[in-house]
């Protein structure tokens, strides 16, 4: 090992040069960035009000247009002046006529998506979808399924198979949006996998289409995706399809326990006879948390024949599985009296009758 | 071997790592900056209000443990309450208070005592009571009444009584956005193949921001120099570096005043412990090891927003004991997990996490009071170059100074926080001035940390609170 002293002399060793320098990057570094922070406040400022104006200024000019006291070729001409005064008026011309769109449907949004065309800025929305940047791909997505540019389609089906799991989910409400069908497969067939958020994303997509406009979901319910099929299962239920009770039933059986609990809460949303055989066969050879889910469920159908079933639990060893069973029994329609026949422990009855039970 | 021998080898080690912290701090806040421009990047995109309104959205308890908090429990119960989430609960835990915090909850919420049963899941001390109102509008309101046990028990009573398949564990009084649980819900829903175990969120101090009816209504750099420091280090600590330990899922600690856990999970892992200080990074770290153990692939997520406002010590004597309680804490962390110290079983938990919070969270402050005696001795023993030591001072000073920087800027490229030219300026010359006064009481807190643990203290210390600032300004 080197000698301290040696390096301890008055003479800057290299040691003491890697210091030096060390300590002007980092000097540099930090007057660098705080430089750049106060710069950033007084640009975005800057930014924020040139914007500002001028996004009320196109707002003001389309609510004009659309009220019919101006021509398209008067508004395109206006604005292709303020596009050729500063490039980045594109950007905000175009979020006004997205935001604009929102409000409209059918004729005005028709109208909105050909002032973009007139402005050329669709060209925009094509050259950011095959842009590198994800983001940039999401957000002309997001204008395309907004305005219903049809020709975007083939564009887009393109791109299903991204791994930036946010523009996959564009992509999916876009084509939702666009009423195509035919990528459900494709999507289906790429092995990613569908989460809970992306489900709930296109279910609220879903609930703002007309019942022929969804897409045949009632088909997931054989797909080889476990997702694809509690999905299928969770959308059987939001659109109450009573008619697929028999194949949800079949699927109690599925290896997955997110399918058999979504089947589970189905058949407590639907409510229906023919949920009973299943249940009851499910009931013999579930354990813990499936067992009380199933007992409920049971419970909830209101069926007189299954209070046998039920009361046979009531002496259940574990303590959950009695409770459970109790409270399926008072879903059916027991009255306290024979409640409390049926258990020995009355702190389960006054459990089950306080009324501030949620 | 000579003194001078001696004397090198010490001179190495310290600088050897010295400069391992800073490549470790630099690498931690690239990969945070990056992280968070990907996630600032996603957030217009990421539409939070379908939560609300969807059938899919599980239930979320969150329990709020509640210790002689009477002053000002109805309004912090009010502005929980007033959280935006489609299907929640909340659960407050009153542990034993000695004030009327109960009472005070009973009559401003008309609570009547219930005959729910229940389960012990995790071990709490005897439960007297849980109430319930009947009013419909704050049906969605649990107290639990309980003999005291500290924070963590009450947070296990809590477990036991909650319904949700999901619960947030909170402190009753820091104030917590809006829209914090649809936030922080998300890892749990995107959950396929690894599942998501718990998410952290971003804690931030709220000394001198103006708030109203539990909601923050601006922001603004505490006046008071103390609390000021904090702003920086919660800005360091938050955006610079526990970003980039959730990206490599090595995250050991969620902080207390904001989580949201699976219960079943953390019903497995046996609950809050009873035996540390340090209940909310030992629980992780529990979690994880079980998760480990039993070699399921899981992840502990964080997300980069600014969900949660508390207030900070904004006197000398409050920051050492909070800062001796924090080093209790992490050792007894340590302590009961040292079977994981570089143990290649538990993976980024055994080779990085833990030897990172070993190495240079616990002995951080160690070895820089130890370096510091170091050349004391050695410039009486006349063993060293005044120009290499002034030199050496100057490149940590100017590495802390940049990271700091670093910090305001990353706010100011993300989620401007602080957006007034006088704020920013108060908080750069924070960035100079803090490694003089703040930062050396920090390091002689946790020394003092360490030795009370040596003597076997126990216990939170008594932690009082100013209380945040209610007044709106007429005009900010």
């Amino acid at each position: 090992m080197a000698k301290l002293g040696n390096y301890w002399v008055d003479v800057l060793s290299p040691f003491q040069l890697f210091l030096i320098t060390l300590v002007a990057i980092l000097g540099f570094t930090a007057l660098s960035l705080v430089t750049h922070t106060f710069v950033l406040v007084l640009i975005r400022r800057r930014r924020r009000r040139w914007a500002g104006s001028l996004q009320a200024r196109i707002e003001d000019e389309i609510s004009i247009w659309l009220g019919g006291d101006y021509s398209t070729q008067e508004l395109v001409t206006t604005f292709w002046e303020e596009l050729t005064k500063d490039r980045r008026a594109g950007a905000i011309i175009i979020n006004v006529i997205f935001a604009t769109s929102k409000l409209f449907r059918g004729e005005g949004q028709s109208a909105l998506r050909e002032l973009l065309t007139g402005l050329n800025l669709d060209r925009i929305c094509y050259k950011l979808l095959k842009s590198g940047h994800w983001y940039q791909q999401a957000y002309a997505t997001r204008i395309i399924s907004q305005l219903q540019m049809l020709p975007a389609l083939p564009l887009l089906k393109r791109r299903l198979k991204t791994k930036n799991t946010t523009l996959r989910l564009e992509l999916i409400i876009a084509l939702v949006s666009l009423g195509d069908q035919t990528w459900l497969q494709e999507v289906e067939d790429t092995n990613a996998r569908l989460s809970d958020w992306e489900q709930i994303l296109l279910l609220e997509r879903f609930r703002r289409l007309d019942t022929h406009q969804l897409p045949p979901f009632d088909r997931w319910l054989t797909s080889a995706h476990a997702d694809w099929i509690l999905f299928s299962i969770r959308l059987c239920q939001h659109y109450n399809r009573l008619d697929k009770v028999t194949e949800m039933g079949q699927l109690l059986e599925h290896e997955d326990e997110r399918v058999q609990i979504a089947v589970l809460n189905a058949f407590a949303y639907l409510t229906s006879p023919e949920t009973i055989p299943f249940l009851t066969d499910y009931i013999r050879q579930a354990t813990g948390d499936r067992l009380t889910c199933a007992l409920k469920v049971l419970g909830k159908q209101g069926d007189a024949d299954v209070i046998d079933l039920l009361k046979s639990y009531t002496q259940h060893a574990d303590p959950k599985v009695q409770l459970s069973a109790l409270a399926a029994l008072k879903e059916t329609g027991l009255s306290k009296d024979e409640l409390q026949r049926v258990t020995s422990d009355p702190r389960y009855i006054d459990h089950l009758f306080d009324p501030k039970r949620t | 071997m000579s003194s001078t021998s001696w004397a090198d080898i010490f001179t190495y080690i310290f600088l050897f790592y010295t400069l391992t912290l800073m490549l470790i701090y630099t690498v931690c806040a690239l990969v945070s900056y990056r992280v968070i421009r990907q996630h600032v990047a996603e957030t217009p995109f990421v539409d939070y209000r379908q939560i609300l309104t969807s059938p899919l959205s599980p239930k979320i308890s969150i329990i709020a443990p509640a210790y002689n908090e009477a002053l000002n429990i109805v309004d912090n119960a009010m502005s929980l309450l007033a959280l935006e989430y489609p299907n929640f609960e909340v659960v407050i835990v009153n542990d034993g208070s000695k004030d009327d915090t109960l009472q005070r909850l009973i009559d401003a919420y008309k609570l009547e005592k219930t005959a729910l049963l229940i389960q012990q899941d995790v071990e709490c001390k005897e439960i007297l009571g849980v109430y319930k109102s009947l009013d419909e509008a704050v049906s969605h309101l649990t107290v639990v009444d309980k003999r005291n046990g500290g924070k963590s028990d009450a947070l296990n009573a809590g477990i036991n009584v909650c319904a949700g398949k999901l619960f947030a564990c909170i402190d009753v009084d820091c104030i917590l956005e809006r829209d914090a649980l649809l936030r922080m819900i998300k890892p749990f829903l995107e959950e396929t193949d690894q599942k998501v175990i718990a998410t952290g969120g971003v804690v931030r101090l709220a000394n001198d921001c103006v708030i109203s009816d539990g909601r923050l209504l601006h922001i603004m750099v505490p006046r008071n120099l103390i609390a000021r420091a904090q702003v920086l280090e919660y800005m360091r600590a938050f955006l610079l570096s526990r970003v980039a330990w959730a990206k490599i899922n090595g995250l050991l600690l969620i902080s207390g005043a904001l989580g949201l856990f699976d219960k079943q999970t953390v019903i497995e892992a046996g609950g809050y412990s009873h035996h540390t200080v340090g209940e909310d990074m030992e629980l992780v770290m529990r979690m994880r090891r079980m998760m480990e153990e039993r070699r399921e692939p899981y992840a502990v997520c964080y997300i980069p927003d600014p969900l949660c406002w508390t207030e900070g010590p904004s006197q000398w004597a409050v920051l050492g004991r909070q800062r001796n309680r924090w080093t209790r804490g992490l050792m007894d962390c340590l302590k009961f997990h040292r079977k994981v110290f570089f143990n290649p079983n538990y993976r980024i938990m055994g080779l990085v996490s833990y030897p990172f919070w070993f190495l240079y969270e616990w002995l951080a402050p160690i070895i820089e009071s130890l370096g510091l005696v170091f050349s004391v001795v050695l410039w009486l023993a006349g063993g060293i170059n005044a120009a290499s030591f002034w030199l050496l001072l100057a490149t940590v000073y100017s590495y802390a100074v940049c990271l700091s920087c670093l910090a305001i800027w990353v706010d100011q490229k993300t989620y401007m926080q602080y957006r007034s030219k006088r704020d920013l300026g108060r908080l750069v010359i924070m960035a100079f001035i803090e490694p003089f006064f703040y930062h050396p009481f920090t390091v002689y807190s946790s020394i003092r940390g360490n030795i009370d643990y040596l003597r076997g203290k126990k216990g939170w210390g008594s932690m009082t609170r100013e209380g945040f600032n209610k007044t709106v300004p007429t005009a900010f």
